[in-house]
C-alpha cells in the first residue's frame, strides 16, 4: 500500500498510463476496422461488428476503471500523512505573519502613545506657564 | 530650545517606536548586497541615529537631502503592491476552480453511492454513537461490504488537503496585507502631531516669557519632512524584512504544496475524462450503428468529440505549477538574486495559466451540462 504522496501519483500514474494505452490501441483498431472495409468497397461483415461492438464495451469498462482509480486515488492523496504535515506548516507561516502584522499595528501604537504624551506635556506647559504670577 | 536640544528630542521621540522589539533580528543587507532590480529599503538602524542625533542640524540636512533622494528613486514595498495582488488573485482563482471540480467529483460519488445503496452493494446505516435519545448528532454513513464505513452524504472527496488550500489562500493573503498595511500613514500623523504638540510648548514657554529660541518653529516642516522620511523607511523596513522572511521560508512548503495540488487536479480532471470518454464512445456507437447517419447523429458526434477533446485538455493543466515558480521569482528577487521584472513575469504567467484552468474547467462543466 503506497503512502507518501510521490508513490501514490506513480502508482496512479502507472496504472492510468496502461488503461489509457490500452484504450489508445483499442480506437486504433475500431477505426482501422472500417477504413478497411471503406477501403475495400465492402460493408462490414458481421465479426468485424462483433468486435467493433466488443471494443466499445472494453473502453466503457476502461472509463469507467480510470474514473474507479480516480476516487481511490484522491481518497489516498486525502490520507496521506504528508498532508496533514504540509498543511501544520503552512499554517506556521501563517502565524509567522499574523505575528508581523500585529508588529506593524504595535507600531502604529508606540508613535500613537509618543503622540499622546506630547500633548500632554503641552497641556502641562500651558497650566505651568498659567501659574505663573502676574508682575504686579 | 536649542537645535541640538530639538534633535535630541525628535530623537527622544524614535526611541518609543519599537526599534528592538524582537521583530526581525536578521542581519541588515550590505550595501553591496543591493544590486539592480532589488529595493534598497530602509538599512538605517538605531546606531545610525545617535550618530545623526549627535550631528544637530547636520542630521536635518542630511535626512532631506535623502528624502530627495527617495522621491527620485521611488523603490519602496509599495513596488510589490501590484505583483503580489495579482499573485493572491490567481491563486484565489485557481484554488476557486479546483474547490469546484472537488465540488462535481463529491456529487459523483454520492451519485455513485446511492447506485451502490440501491443496488445491495452498500448499506446505509446510521454513524456509530448518533440518531438516539441518548446522542448529540445524527449522521448517516455508507457501510461497503469489506467492512469499510464513510460518511454518508460526502461533503468533499479531498477535506484534508482542502485545508491546505485554505492555508495557501491565507498566504498569499497575509502577504497583500503586509503590502497594504497603512502603518506609514498611521505612524507619521501621530509624529507630526507629536511635533505639532512640541511647538505649542515652545509657543508656551515663549510667551511665558522665556528663551527666545524658535528652533521647532523654524526647522518643523523639515523636521517633518525628515520624521516622515524615516518612518518610511523603518516601516519599509520592517516590511521588506517580513516578505523576506516568510517567501524565504514558505517557498519549499509552496513547491511541495504546489505539486501536491497539481496532481490532486490532474486526477480529478482524469474522473472527468473517464465521464467524457464514457460519453464519447456511446455517442460513437450511436453513429456507428446507424446504416445512414443523419445529420444529427453526426452533430451529435462532433459535439460528443469536442467535449471529448476539453476533457482531454484539461488533464494536462498544472494549475499550481506556476504559482510555485512566481513564488520562487518573487522569494530570488526579495534576496536580491534576480529583478522585479523577472519575478513581474512569472506572476503574469500565473495569472495566464490561473485564467486557462479556470476556463477549461468551466468549457468542460458547460459541454457535461449540455450533454
Amino acid at each position: 500500500m503506497p503512502e507518501t504522496i510521490e508513490e501514490i501519483r506513480t502508482t496512479f500514474q502507472t496504472t492510468r498510463d496502461a488503461i489509457a494505452q490500452l484504450d489508445g490501441e483499442l480506437a486504433a483498431e475500431r477505426k482501422a476496422i472500417k477504413v478497411a472495409a471503406f477501403r475495400a468497397g465492402r460493408p462490414l461483415t458481421a465479426d468485424e461488428v462483433a468486435r467493433r461492438k466488443q471494443i466499445a464495451a472494453t473502453r466503457l469498462e476502461l472509463a469507467e476503471a480510470l474514473q474507479e482509480l480516480s476516487l481511490n486515488t484522491l481518497d489516498a492523496l486525502d490520507s496521506a500523512p504528508e498532508v496533514a504535515a504540509l498543511v501544520n506548516e503552512i499554517n506556521a507561516i501563517n502565524q509567522q505573519l499574523t505575528d508581523d502584522l500585529n508588529h506593524l499595528k504595535q507600531i502604529e501604537k508606540f508613535a500613537e502613545t509618543a503622540a499622546k504624551v506630547a500633548e500632554m506635556l503641552a497641556e502641562a506647559a500651558k497650566v505651568v506657564a498659567s501659574l505663573r504670577p502676574t508682575p504686579v | 530650545m536649542t537645535d541640538s536640544r530639538m534633535f535630541r528630542t525628535i530623537y527622544g521621540l524614535f526611541h518609543l517606536l519599537p526599534l528592538e522589539t524582537g521583530f526581525d533580528r536578521s542581519p541588515k543587507p550590505a550595501a553591496q548586497e543591493l544590486r539592480g532590480g532589488q529595493c534598497p529599503l530602509g538599512w538605517f538602524d538605531r546606531a545610525n541615529l545617535t550618530f545623526v542625533s549627535r550631528r544637530g542640524r547636520g542630521f536635518l540636512y542630511c535626512a532631506l537631502g535623502l528624502s530627495g533622494l527617495l522621491a527620485v528613486s521611488a523603490c519602496s514595498v509599495a513596488d510589490y503592491k501590484q505583483p503580489i495582488d495579482d499573485m493572491a488573485g490567481a491563486v484565489d482563482q485557481s484554488i476557486n476552480t479546483i474547490n469546484e471540480l472537488d465540488q462535481e467529483i463529491t456529487a459523483a460519488r454520492n451519485t455513485r453511492w446511492k447506485e451502490e445503496i440501491a443496488d445491495g452493494k452498500a448499506l446505509l446505516v446510521t454513524a456509530d454513537d448518533t440518531c438516539a435519545l441518548n446522542a448529540k448528532t445524527c449522521s448517516l454513513e455508507i457501510m461497503f461490504k469489506d467492512g469499510t464505513a464513510r460518511p454518508y452524504p460526502a461533503t468533499s472527496v479531498i477535506p484534508t488537503a482542502k485545508a491546505g488550500l485554505a492555508g495557501l489562500k491565507l498566504y498569499v493573503a497575509n502577504l497583500k496585507a503586509i503590502v497594504d498595511a497603512d502603518t506609514v500613514n498611521q505612524v507619521t500623523t501621530s509624529a507630526n502631531a507629536a511635533l505639532g504638540s512640541l511647538a505649542e510648548i515652545e509657543t508656551t514657554i515663549q510667551e511665558a516669557g522665556g528663551p527666545d529660541a524658535g528652533a521647532i518653529q523654524t526647522y518643523r516642516e523639515p523636521a517633518e519632512n525628515a520624521i516622515n522620511w524615516l518612518i518610511g523607511q523603518y516601516v519599509d523596513y520592517v516590511k521588506f524584512a517580513a516578505l523576506r522572511k516568510a517567501t524565504r521560508t514558505a517557498q519549499p512548503v509552496i513547491v511541495r504544496l504546489s505539486g501536491f495540488y497539481d496532481t490532486i487536479s490532474k486526477v480529478a480532471s482524469d474522473y472527468q475524462l473517464g465521464a467524457a470518454s464514457k460519453e464519447f464512445v456511446a455517442k460513437q456507437e450511436t453513429f456507428d450503428d446507424a446504416s445512414t447517419p443523419t445529420p444529427q447523429a453526426i452533430d451529435a458526434y462532433v459535439t460528443a468529440a469536442a467535449n471529448y477533446d476539453v476533457a482531454l485538455r484539461a488533464t494536462s493543466a498544472r494549475p499550481l505549477q506556476a504559482f510555485a515558480e512566481a513564488h520562487g521569482k518573487l522569494t530570488d528577487e526579495l534576496n536580491g538574486d534576480i529583478s522585479l521584472s523577472e519575478a513581474i513575469a512569472a506572476i503574469q504567467n500565473l495569472v495566464a495559466r490561473a485564467e486557462a484552468f479556470e476556463t477549461i474547467v468551466k468549457e468542460f462543466k458547460t459541454a457535461a451540462g449540455d450533454e
